[in-house]
């Protein structure tokens, strides 16, 4: 596996830590959570070996094109149109959640449109750059914030604050049958290295999933999950955790760096997940606007430039839906959709899957 | 005027003409090439004549080395003996040139310093030019402690003259290049052919070539001409005076460009962590490099950021320093009458005109300058409660650590970068100014120099990277 395809993997782990996922599992903590998120793993190891091992035959070429030259029209088009709308709607998610918390926690007295038109530039230039300089930025935003990110995470782990007997009681748990909902939302941790569907264009080495890169995944995937799940057990509570909006950032907020110039960690902890949820919601949604792309076959039109007007369209109803979203959708509806759009998740997955072995076979008669 | 200086000088000529050469008509093509160059005064077209034998030659004096001319053109022809060939000797002369094809570009040479020399109908071009300021200058811009404290000269023979003497290696090219420009200037392009990526060269070479510009008059202004973006901010190519850096770039297959007249090169293409070296830092061991390094980029995000986290920090959120910190701040912001952003705006701005002042005043005045307007300004300001003690030490941070970074067009173009993430900040806070950071960095990671990637980390085989992306 290329090193780009972890840090997608990576950076939809790290995004998904303050949208909705802890929440979901905290509600279910009484409920079979602990049970799921273990097969859950599994599944998420299952899910990045069938997406590479799939892809394996395709070195350079991206979902379209594959599915362009195997498959007809009329099965091709409604599947990527799909995807799209996903991997729309999962940006979307991420870019609500994000400007909810920032009207919470850091900028509170400013106006939303205001916190949306600080989003729109930025955005805006980083879906209209070329797949590779997206890579770069990712992988330069990770080495910018890696040093911090590590540090939080030792400090989380070393506080006082977190108390490990919370931890023994949500364990107890673990015999509970397991929920969809919470296997949806876990699985949602993995699929980081599906916008290769994409970005796979740019891949040309053959990549291969072996027992290594298994276990890197899987090891990722433990350590993604614990710290979801058990770090804000441990410092608010068992009883406690299931009640709270946004767990991650009162967790983060019990932190105190006693002699930093900034004594809240809450603050750091924001601003680095504000650049990771960035790069979330423009990858996928770089990704989407390239699906939409191919859907509307716009390379069969004789315009001059053709490939900028359509980008540009494409990005206009990108904005304009989240702008109506944005301002429409309360703190209960975004629980709510998210939960849907999680549930979703699996399904879209299998139905990927279907598609490249149909895809595989076509290729090896 | 100009006609009757023409007729006087064409008047003298003659009457020259007369004394030295009686009745050997001139030849056509040598008398229509020196029609073409008057009426200048440096013109000199003499006619020789001995034993026979006729030699005509063109030139202008204040180009051409008289002594030289003298002992390798005129003593001998006038010391050799009938039977000897003297044709065959000024062939055999090192200092001939190529001959090139239409009046024009002869014209060109002539006026660069060749000597035009016509023996029956055989021309010739000597080049024979002597050169003011062929002399080695202190590097000024890039000064190192260790390492060669000279940097280039301003004449373009001095300077490939000082790569060769540190470049020993057959494989590097030296190739001259011809501005359709007013100035006709020479313009060299030095490269280790084994190491050169062709497509490169072939890139920079039509850029070069498709230049439409009026006058090139130094390597600054071809280099602005080069970047082909008008409204560009960072600098795709690296302007330098030494020699070291230039050996350290080419010997890693970039391009020099050399301007004749000049004495800095340009070295394309470049990547943002060109800008960031200083030569120093070949120089030194492990750990100081190391240390010097972080000290610069921590200068860099320093210079960039500060301004912007003053304005997020006082004005959007005091809460993210301790308190005590926070205390302090808007304690010093007592009695400061407009909002954070205004006077970081106004002490930005006055910190900028303190160093373009110091930068243009003669060296004794701007000690003056610079004291006057940081220490005494400084106190002034506060004590007059226009702006607040941190605010002070906040601009002369900035201040300080935009000199670290070792090149100065990164140098300026951080300096604009700083105005932009301080409006951003202004608009959205602190979350703004991370946004805005983070637009930077796709800017520059957007941005290419002459087809290279101008921002991105290299972890494996370079080259191989850069095959995968071609699509």
């Amino acid at each position: 596996m290329s090193r780009i395809v972890y840090l997608l993997l990576i950076s939809n782990m790290i995004a998904n830590l303050i949208a909705s996922s802890p929440r979901i599992l905290f509600a279910k903590s009484e409920h079979g959570a602990i049970v799921t998120m273990i097969i859950a793993l599994f599944f998420g190891v299952f899910m990045n070996w069938a997406l590479i091992t799939s892809f394996k035959a395709f070195p350079g070429k991206s979902l379209p094109q594959i599915l362009t030259l195997y498959l007809s029209k009329w099965i091709a088009i409604p599947a990527l149109f799909i995807f799209g709308v996903i991997w729309y709607v999962s940006g979307l998610q991420t870019l609500i959640t994000y400007i909810d918390i920032l009207l919470r926690f850091i900028t509170p007295e400013m106006s939303i449109y205001l916190v949306i038109a600080m989003f729109i530039p930025v955005v805006t230039f980083g879906i209209i750059m070329q797949s590779r300089n997206i890579l770069f930025t990712i992988e330069l935003v990770f080495i910018l914030a890696l040093p911090v990110a590590a540090y939080y995470v030792i400090k989380l782990y070393f506080t006082e604050q977190v108390s490990w007997d919370q931890v023994a009681i949500a364990m107890t748990f673990i015999d509970n049958p397991p929920d969809y909902t919470v296997f949806s939302a876990t699985t949602y941790l993995f699929v980081g290295a599906f916008d290769i569907i994409i970005f796979n264009s740019l891949l040309k080495k053959k990549m291969t999933f072996g027992i290594k890169q298994a276990l890197i995944v899987f090891s990722l995937g433990v350590f993604m999950i614990f710290t979801t799940y058990f770090i804000p057990i441990g410092v608010l509570g068992f009883d406690q955790v299931e009640n709270i909006l946004y767990p991650w950032i009162l967790t983060s907020d019990s932190i105190r760096m006693k002699f930093g110039v900034i004594e809240r960690v809450i603050f750091i902890f924001l601003l680095l997940f504000l650049a990771i949820a960035f790069l979330n919601i423009t990858i996928h949604w770089h990704v989407a606007c390239k699906l939409f792309q191919s859907v509307f076959d716009i390379e069969k039109m004789k315009i001059k430039s053709r490939e900028k007007i359509s980008f540009m369209i494409v990005i206009v109803i990108f904005w304009l839906i989240a702008i109506y979203t944005t301002l429409k959708v309360t703190e209960y509806d975004l629980f709510l959709y998210s939960k849907y759009f999680f549930n979703s998740i699996p399904i879209v997955f299998i139905g990927l899957m279907i598609i490249m072995l149909v895809v595989n076979r076509r290729v090896k008669s | 005027m100009d006609k009757l200086t023409g007729n006087l000088l064409d008047e003298k000529e003659v009457i020259i003409l007369d004394e030295t050469t009686c009745h050997i008509e001139q030849p056509e093509y040598f008398t229509r090439l020196a029609k073409r160059l008057e009426p200048t005064a440096d013109l000199v077209k003499k006619t020789l004549k001995s034993k026979g034998r006729v030699v005509h030659l063109l030139y202008l004096k204040s180009v051409v080395d008289m002594m030289q001319l003298q002992t390798i053109v005129v003593k001998p022809f006038y010391e050799m003996s009938p039977e000897q060939n003297f044709a065959e000797y000024i062939h055999s002369l090192p200092y001939e040139t190529k001959m090139p094809t239409g009046d024009e570009e002869v014209l060109i040479e002539i006026t660069k310093g060749n000597v035009f020399v016509m023996i029956d109908k055989q021309i010739t071009l000597l080049e024979l030019k002597v050169v003011a300021a062929n002399a080695v200058q202190d590097a000024i811009m890039e000064p190192t402690i260790h390492g060669p404290q000279l940097g280039l000269s301003e004449s373009i023979e001095t300077n490939i003259n000082l790569m060769r003497q540190r470049y020993h290696k057959p494989s590097l090219i030296v190739e001259p290049l011809q501005l359709e420009d007013a100035s006709n200037r020479d313009i060299a392009l030095i490269y280790d052919g084994e190491k050169v990526n062709p497509q490169l060269l072939k890139k920079i070479k039509t850029r070069i070539l498709t230049l439409d510009v009026e006058l090139v008059q130094a390597s600054g202004d071809l280099q602005y001409y080069l970047n082909n973006k008008k409204y560009s901010l960072f600098p795709t190519s690296l302007l330098t005076e030494r020699p070291d850096r230039i050996l350290h770039n080419m010997a890693s297959g970039k391009v020099i460009i050399l301007v004749d007249g000049s004495p800095h090169a340009i070295i394309a293409p470049t990547t943002f962590f060109d800008f960031m070296i200083s030569m120093e830092d070949l120089y030194y061991s492990f750990w100081v490099v190391s240390l010097i390094r972080f000290l610069r980029y921590a200068g860099l995000f320093t210079c960039i950021m500060l301004p912007a986290i003053y304005v997020g920090v006082t004005s959007y959120t005091p809460e993210v320093l301790r308190s005590e910190l926070a205390l302090t701040v808007a304690a010093s912001r007592i009695g400061v009458p407009y909002p954070s952003f205004i006077e970081v705006f106004f002490m930005l701005i006055f910190i900028e005109l303190l160093t373009e002042a110091s930068m243009r005043l003669p060296n004794s005045i701007s000690a003056t300058a610079t004291t006057v307007g940081g220490l005494i300004l400084g106190t002034a300001a506060v004590e007059a409660a226009l702006t607040s003690n941190i605010m002070v030490i906040v601009v002369s941070l900035v201040a300080i650590s935009t000199f670290v970074i070792p090149i100065s067009e990164m140098n300026y173009a951080v300096r604009v970068c700083r105005f932009f993430l301080l409006v951003y900040t202004t608009l959205f806070g602190i979350a703004g100014m991370m946004l805005g950071i983070l637009g930077l960095l796709l800017y520059l990671v957007n941005k290419d120099s002459f087809g290279e990637p101008y921002l991105r980390m290299f972890w494996k085989n370079r080259q191989e990277e850069l095959k995968a992306d071609d699509s």
